[in-house]
Order: structure tokens, then C-alpha cells, then sequence
């Protein structure tokens, strides 16, 4: 696979998730009160399926700025800016954790179709609890506000976790 | 050498913290995008910052008034013994509407210097205080000292500086103290290994003398000014077929001496002559 086949793929997949979160799931409230807990994230889905071979320093810097694209949308300047980056940082780590005996194919994405649900589930989760707990922590910026941000983290990553999995199942990339 | 080192080093430290130091970078300027962009975070940031930089001004201001504590007691000592001079003129003032035949009474009787004590001592035969004022600051020998409680002491040796002070318990220490109510007075001296008590001796047995009764300076040997408190009646025993020897128990706990004045009896130097004259014609 060629390099510029791998950039056309992550452009494509960055604009389209972001033109998914930032026109369609912004919109979404499901209902007023609890329910505004439920926040839906799949634009991490970007970070989370970047290719091995990207260096982490890269992944860390694509994670500000996918974060930051999102919060020109949002107009929460440097909120989803800070969970991305974290996210971005956490990914060569969860990805130490979870490397099989083999080690990784370096050509490729992490995709749920290469390597099985087995190890997608957990990396996926893994990462979207800390993108969703950065988010939380970002947005109330407060200490004394812990109990939102725990139901925040919680509610908002069954929301993002179920629309990244529908997202998956649709298109399901090899790439 | 060392620069090759060097570079190894930072290559390592950039290697295994690299990352780290770029997310940690990258975050400190989501922060600032948050706090500078998002007016909710911005009020939680603001309001942090006040929170905890009003907590550390009260905490400076707090330890620096327990630093100044020093300085705010002398100032108020200053400020007591400037009140207890006034006091003394405008006495003397009202002393002229009553006698106009005195002229003299004019003048003020009393000057008082304030000074700090900052050496004590409460339980050896003969206790001295050393007070922080000399004779540069206008102290003789033979000025009384007291607090606005009771009686101190005597000044004994003055240096220029700091003066040594008799205390009342001190062997030596013999000063005239009168019983309120009636007036009978005799010499007050300090017998005990008790810092609370001295002893008024010489009292005649025909004083009505209660318990609980006010003892006071005299003012007859021209040390102290007249009426000052020094204690109540503690307890009296008769000494002789005569007299009493009563009790007193300080008002002034000399255990804790911190501020006192010193008495600078004004009239003193022309009284003093005329007892020496006396004595001379007397020889």
C-alpha cells in the first residue's frame, strides 16, 4: 500500500467523521436534563485508526488537531483540543499494552476487520474512556464538579461507544 | 567528552519523555484556549485564582502581623507612657483650680518611660530584670518601675542602653506601701520563695486591716508616684506585741513581665537636696 493511499484514506476518514459529529451528532439531544449527559463522540474513531507506522509524536500533534477542528464547530476552543491530544498520547501506550505476541502489522491501521473484535473492543474502549474523561474534565473544569464528570464519562461513553460500533459495522475499512 | 555525553543524554531524555513533553505542551495550550476562549471555564479559572491567591494574602498578612506583634506592643507601650505624662498635666492642671496658692503644681510631677523586659527572673533570693532602656533614653538609678497593674521594681545600675532593675522580690528591695482604706503604712519586703507574695511589715495592731484590702505605693520616698496598686491583703499575722506583719499578694505576676515604665519622679533632684541639707545640718 502506498503512502499517498494511506493519506487520501485518513483524509477522507478524517472529514467525514468530522462532517458526522460537527453537522449530525452536534444537533442530537436526545432529551432535555440526564439526558444531556449522552454526548456522541466517533471523531476519536480517527485517531484510534490511524496507521501503526505514524510515529506517536505524530499521532499526539493529528489528536490536537483534530480535536481542535471540532471545537472551531463547537466554539469550545481548545476543549475537544485537549481530549484528542490526550487520546493521541494514550494510543502508543494502550497499544503497548494490548500488542500481541507477534507484534503488529506496521502497514496498517488498526481496524476491527484485521484485528479481530477481540482486540478492538478493548482498545477502542480503552481510548474512548480517556478521550471522554478528558472531555468531561475540560468542559467543567472544575474539581468540585467530579460527580458530572464520572456520569458524564460514563453516560457519554455508552453513547460514543454504541454510534463508533453502528459506524463500524457500516463501513467496516480494511484500512 | 562531555558534549558527546551530553547530547546522549538529552537524546535519551527526549526519547523516553518525548512524548510525554509534546502532549504536556500541546495541553498547557489547550488551557490556554479553554480559560482565554470558553467563558464557563474562564469563570471557574478566575475564580480558582482568587480563591487561592486571596487564601495566600490572608496567610502572608496574617504571618506578618504576628511578625509585627513586636513592634505594634512597643508602639502601644510608646503610646501609654505618652497618655500617662498627659495624664500627669492635666492632674497637676486640676490641682491649680483647687490650690492656686501652689504655682508649682504647674508642673508636671511624673514623666514615664516605657521599656520592654528582657531579662527576668522570679525564683533565686535576689531576682533582677533587665529592661531594654538606658540613660541615653533618660534612666537613673532610683527611678521606681511598675506596670499599669502594680509595682516592678527599682532601677539599680544604668548603662547606656539597658538598666538593671530590683524586683520587688528581692531581698534588698524595701519599699513603703500604705493599706488603702486607712492610710497606715510601713516597709514592704520580700521574705518568701514565692514570686505571688511579699510582705508589709510594721503595720500597728490597732489598724482595722481586712482581708482583701488594697495596698498601695505611698509616695513618701519621692521612687514611686503616690497610690499606685501593688496587691490585696492576703492573710495578717501578728509579729509583735504591736504590729502585723500582713501578707500581700502582688496584682502584677512577675512570672510574665512583659511591658513596664519606668517612673521619672521630676521633683525628685530638689527634694533629695533638701533631705541632704538636713542631714548636713544634722551631722
Amino acid at each position: 500500500m502506498n503512502k499517498n493511499s494511506i493519506i487520501f484514506t485518513n483524509g477522507v476518514r478524517f472529514l467525514l467523521l468530522v462532517f458526522i459529529q460537527v453537522f449530525i451528532l452536534r444537533q442530537m439531544v436526545i432529551a432535555e436534563g440526564f439526558w444531556n449527559y449522552f454526548k456522541f463522540f466517533i471523531y476519536p474513531l480517527f485517531i484510534f485508526l490511524l496507521p501503526f507506522n505514524f510515529s506517536k509524536y505524530l499521532v499526539i500533534v493529528l489528536g490536537f488537531f483534530t480535536g481542535l477542528t471540532v471545537d472551531m464547530f463547537y466554539d469550545t476552543l481548545g476543549v475537544h483540543a485537549a481530549a484528542g491530544t490526550f487520546t493521541g498520547y494514550m494510543r502508543s501506550r494502550v497499544l503497548k499494552w494490548l500488542e500481541p505476541k507477534g507484534g503488529y502489522n506496521v502497514n496498517f491501521s488498526p481496524t476491527k476487520s484485521r484485528m479481530g473484535n477481540s482486540w478492538f473492543f478493548p482498545y477502542v474502549s480503552i481510548l474512548l474512556l480517556c478521550h471522554v474523561f478528558a472531555y468531561f474534565c475540560a468542559e467543567q473544569f472544575n474539581v468540585a464538579k467530579i460527580l458530572d464528570i464520572i456520569i458524564g464519562t460514563v453516560a457519554s461513553f455508552v453513547a460514543s461507544f454504541s454510534a463508533i460500533m453502528v459506524i463500524q459495522v457500516i463501513f467496516n475499512p480494511k484500512q | 567528552m562531555a558534549k558527546p555525553f551530553f547530547m546522549n543524554t538529552l537524546y535519551l531524555i527526549v526519547q523516553k519523555f518525548g512524548a510525554f513533553l509534546l502532549f504536556f505542551f500541546l495541553e498547557i495550550i489547550c488551557i490556554y484556549f479553554i480559560v482565554s476562549f470558553n467563558e464557563p471555564q474562564r469563570l471557574v479559572y478566575l475564580s480558582s485564582t482568587n480563591y487561592f491567591s486571596g487564601n495566600y494574602h490572608n496567610l502572608r498578612n496574617s504571618i506578618e502581623d504576628y511578625f509585627n506583634l513586636d513592634k505594634v506592643a512597643d508602639d502601644l507601650a510608646e503610646e501609654n507612657a505618652l497618655l500617662r505624662d498627659q495624664l500627669e498635666q492635666y492632674k497637676s492642671r486640676i490641682t491649680v483650680t483647687h490650690d492656686t496658692l501652689r504655682q508649682d503644681s504647674l508642673r508636671q510631677a511624673y514623666h514615664y518611660i516605657s521599656a520592654s523586659v528582657i531579662k527576668n527572673s522570679i525564683n533565686l533570693p535576689n531576682n533582677m530584670i533587665t529592661i531594654n532602656k538606658g540613660s541615653k533614653d533618660g534612666i537613673k538609678n532610683h527611678m521606681g518601675v511598675i506596670t499599669d497593674k502594680g509595682v516592678v521594681g527599682i532601677v539599680r545600675k544604668t548603662g547606656k542602653r539597658y538598666a538593671l532593675v530590683m524586683s520587688v522580690l528581692n531581698r534588698a528591695t524595701i519599699i513603703n506601701a500604705k493599706i488603702k482604706d486607712n492610710g497606715y503604712f510601713g516597709p514592704m519586703v520580700w521574705e518568701e520563695q514565692d514570686s505571688k507574695t511579699v510582705r508589709l511589715k510594721d503595720i500597728p495592731v490597732h489598724a482595722e486591716v481586712e482581708i482583701g484590702d488594697t495596698v498601695q505605693t505611698t509616695g513618701y520616698s519621692s521612687i514611686f508616684p503616690t497610690d499606685i496598686n501593688i496587691g490585696v491583703v492576703d492573710t495578717t499575722w501578728k509579729a509583735g506585741s504591736n504590729s502585723y506583719t500582713i501578707f500581700v499578694r502582688l496584682f502584677e505576676d512577675l512570672a510574665n513581665l512583659q511591658y513596664v515604665y519606668v517612673v521619672n519622679y521630676l521633683e525628685k533632684a530638689e527634694i533629695e537636696t533638701l533631705e541632704n541639707e538636713l542631714r548636713d545640718e544634722q551631722k
